[in-house]
């Protein structure tokens, strides 16, 4: 039903609140990601395979290097570029693939390093660039995917250096921003955040340094708006600061904003993720087999405003439909994924304004010029003047009722008809 | 299998008690003359009306067994069949003759009860036969094969997939342009080969080397451990004169010889060097993790699980290939089909 015909109320919730799909999948799910439009959803699977469900219909599509080339071990990351046609996705066995999905039966491109990778991130779709963080190493790497990948260190040992420690241990997790694409930011197991300012594959500069906590960090996150940064840390605390930027991305500034803890458990933090446009809101998942829920925190207040509960397992990845408005994570023990949407109840009568829904029977009172023979020049009249009203069908809206830009690209994943009936057709 | 819903439970009344008559049938009721069909597992009467079978049918049986015995209540071999030694009896029909309203089973090797029924079918197909292009379709085809067992042949595949003789020069230049200089079937030949020669062998390869190298470690680890087995044993009988403790050494040259190097090397190719000289050189590089580019650390996290991961991987990719090319054969015999065909149908119209 046309989202513009439901109740605003229901429309209007800015986070999911009911469990409302659970996707089986019985090759355990590690980890996930929407496509940028949450038409379908990528699932990487214990034993190396990747999964694409399309989320209409919650069944799966398209299973990519299902002819040649999937992964061996375990998926640690999934990242769509924003078309969604490509997915980069890294693997406990040492490499990173590229897939194009308009052939997804082989991997287009992969590069293989020489332990696993902790993730990769798309640095920039366009020129086929990304960043990654591998196991055991103190530099992420910026992989040019362009012709024959090729994988350069993001040095911070340049005479730049900002600050006083060299030692920051080994890198984790990498993000870009998400307003400034050449800004990387970088975290690693001692606790520090770097960010860099890259130029070229063979030119970066470190431009901020700075030591968040004492312990690994698990995850870097920024807002759409590029506004807010949050750090999921495995001292059991998620850190939320505002981040500015200048223009010229040469400075950067932080102000610290909230802290988010679960005083009472204690308990880690498995992943977090912020709400769309300004992150009004931060959705976390929690380690250990105790706890079974999604948090979420306004962040403005850094109140708790509403905890997800259905899954009866501890949730692993989390990731934010922002058009459907659901939150979509993975299980620990089954890998089944659940889907937590906001339920519009149907209100059919928006879709006739002359009726009306009533609660129980009315007596119908006739109107005064109901019937009343009306002349019939004057009708015509009266509708050629309607008519005048030009309504524009054919140019489309640009954004949709939830402020989510509505003319981005999509690429839709061909139905992979067999071969034989593409050769039936061909020699017809 | 349970009783039918319209069957009564079992009984074994045989008279009825009342008037002494003998009583049949799920129905227990006396033999009036009407239609009735005997079980071959218990030899009791049944009425076809009683079991819901058509009286037409009663051509048509082959073997009958009753509900009850269907449903393993009565029958011969009951014990049998209640040990799960043989399953339950079922009834079993004659095949009915192809005309539609014929209730009469097939004669043998046949689809017709008689020959007139073979050729009333016929004669319908006939008669069903709108146009007359059809009707010099078939008549044509009953002419050119001459024979019964040659008109069978038409629509089996051996007549499609063969190779196509060819008798003219026309013949040759039509065949040549259909079938001979068809782009898909090219692509699809070029794909297998490319398969065949290249990639599958070089995977082979490369997992052959693996092993090659694995074999190679497995010496180095061997040399490895008799020269520490040296240290600890020179050690121990050293110290064993000083204090005694014969025992604690012995377990602590235990530990040490069941760890191994990692032994990652990323050209695992070509082999390093001799075992004998990366020994030397490993213990005179004590300090450093990487000799002649092999992994040297005790415990290394970050090449984990190497050998395998790699052995995996190339066994999956030997695996795909080998299901592709078994695709690939599929779709190139799946082509030529068509192609012929094709030549086939282009020959007619040239000759009409």
């Amino acid at each position: 039903m046309n989202i513009l015909l439901q109740d605003p109320f229901a429309v209007l919730k800015e986070h999911p609140e009911k469990l409302t799909h659970t996707i089986e999948n019985p090759l355990r799910t590690e980890c996930l990601q929407l496509s940028p439009c949450g038409d379908y959803l990528a699932l990487g699977c214990a034993n190396g395979a990747l999964v694409i469900y399309d989320m209409d219909t919650f069944r799966p599509i398209c299973v990519p290097g299902n002819m040649l080339g999937a992964h061996v071990r375990p998926i640690t990351s999934i990242a769509w570029s924003p078309d969604g046609r490509f997915l980069l996705t890294s693997s406990r066995d040492w490499s990173i693939k590229l897939w194009d999905l308009s052939v997804p039966s082989k991997p287009l491109k992969e590069i293989i390093f020489d332990s696993p990778i902790w993730g990769c991130q798309w640095l920039d779709a366009r020129k086929w660039l990304c960043v990654a963080t591998i196991f055991e190493e103190s530099d992420a790497y910026v992989i040019d995917f362009s012709n024959d990948p090729v994988a350069s260190r993001l040095n911070k040992h340049n005479e730049k250096t900002l600050s006083s420690t060299p030692d920051h241990g080994y890198v984790l997790v990498c993000t870009v921003h998400t307003k400034y694409p050449k800004i990387i930011i970088v975290g690693t197991s001692k606790g520090w955040l770097d960010f860099y300012k890259f130029y070229s594959s063979s030119e970066s500069t470190c431009i901020h340094s700075l030591k968040i906590a004492g312990s690994n960090i698990k995850h870097v996150v920024v807002s759409q708006n590029g506004r807010r940064l949050a750090i999921n840390c495995s001292d059991r605390t998620i850190r939320q600061y505002e981040i500015n930027i200048d223009d010229e991305n040469s400075t950067v500034e932080l102000n610290f904003e909230h802290k988010y803890q679960d005083v009472i458990n204690k308990l880690q933090w498995n992943c977090i993720l912020f709400s769309n446009n300004t992150a009004e809101y931060l959705v976390a998942s929690t380690h250990g087999s105790s706890a079974h829920e999604l948090y979420i925190w306004e962040t403005t207040s850094g109140t708790l405003v509403r905890v997800l509960e259905g899954a009866e397992e501890e949730l692993i990845d989390i990731n934010w439909d922002f058009y459907s408005m659901s939150i979509v994570s993975n299980g620990f023990e089954s890998g089944n994924v659940y889907v937590w949407s906001v339920v519009v109840p149907p209100k059919w009568s928006a879709l006739a304004p002359d009726f009306e829904e009533v609660e129980e029977n009315v007596d119908y009172l006739e109107k005064e010029d109901e019937f009343d023979e009306v002349d019939e020049a004057e009708q015509q009249q009266g509708l050629e003047h309607e008519e005048e009203i030009n309504i524009d069908l054919r140019s489309r809206e640009q954004y949709d009722v939830r402020g989510n830009n509505l003319l981005i690209e999509r690429f839709t994943i061909p139905t992979d008809y067999t071969r034989i009936i593409k050769m039936q057709s061909s020699s017809d | 299998m349970s009783l039918p819903q319209w069957c009564p439970p079992y009984s074994s009344l045989k008279k009825n008690p009342t008037t002494g008559e003998d009583v049949y049938c799920i129905c227990k009721k006396p033999d009036y003359g009407e239609l009735m069909v005997g079980c071959d597992g218990c030899d009791e009467w049944f009425h076809f009306a009683c079991l819901h079978i058509p009286d037409q049918f009663k051509d048509l049986v082959f073997s009958f067994f009753c509900p009850y015995c269907q449903a393993g209540i009565t029958g011969k071999n009951k014990d049998a069949i209640i040990n799960g030694e043989m399953s339950l009896p079922k009834t079993l029909w004659k095949k009915k003759c192809r005309i539609s309203d014929c209730y009469k089973p097939c004669s043998q090797d046949s689809k017709y009860c008689s020959e007139e029924h073979g050729r009333e079918f016929v004669n319908d197909i006939w008669t069903r036969l709108k146009t007359d292009e059809d009707r010099a379709v078939i008549k044509e085809m009953v002419e050119q094969t001459g024979h019964i067992d040659k008109f069978k042949m038409f629509g089996q595949l051996d007549f499609i997939n063969n190779n196509v003789a060819i008798k003219t020069d026309d013949e040759r230049e039509i065949f040549d342009q259909i079938v001979v200089r068809d782009t898909t079937l090219k692509s699809l030949e070029n794909d297998l080969r490319e398969i065949q020669e290249i990639t599958l062998p070089s995977f082979k390869k490369k997992l052959e080397l693996l092993e090659v190298y694995l074999g190679w470690l497995d010496n180095v680890y061997d040399k490895i451990r008799k020269l520490s087995d040296d240290v600890a044993s020179s050690v121990e009988g050293g110290k064993m004169d000083i204090k005694g403790t014969k025992k604690k050494k012995k377990n602590c040259g235990k530990n040490r010889t069941r760890r191994n190097i990692c032994g990652y090397c990323s050209t695992y190719e070509r082999l390093p060097c001799t075992v004998e000289e990366f020994v030397k050189e490993m213990r005179e590089n004590e300090e450093t993790t990487t000799v002649y580019g092999v992994c040297t650390k005790w415990k290394c996290n970050r090449h984990l699980d190497w050998v395998s991961t790699n052995q995996e991987l190339y066994l999956q990719q030997i695996d795909s290939l080998e299901s592709m090319q078994e695709r690939l054969h599929h779709l190139i015999q799946a082509r030529k089909k068509q192609l012929n065909i094709q030549y086939y149908e282009q020959l007619l119209r040239n000759g009409s």
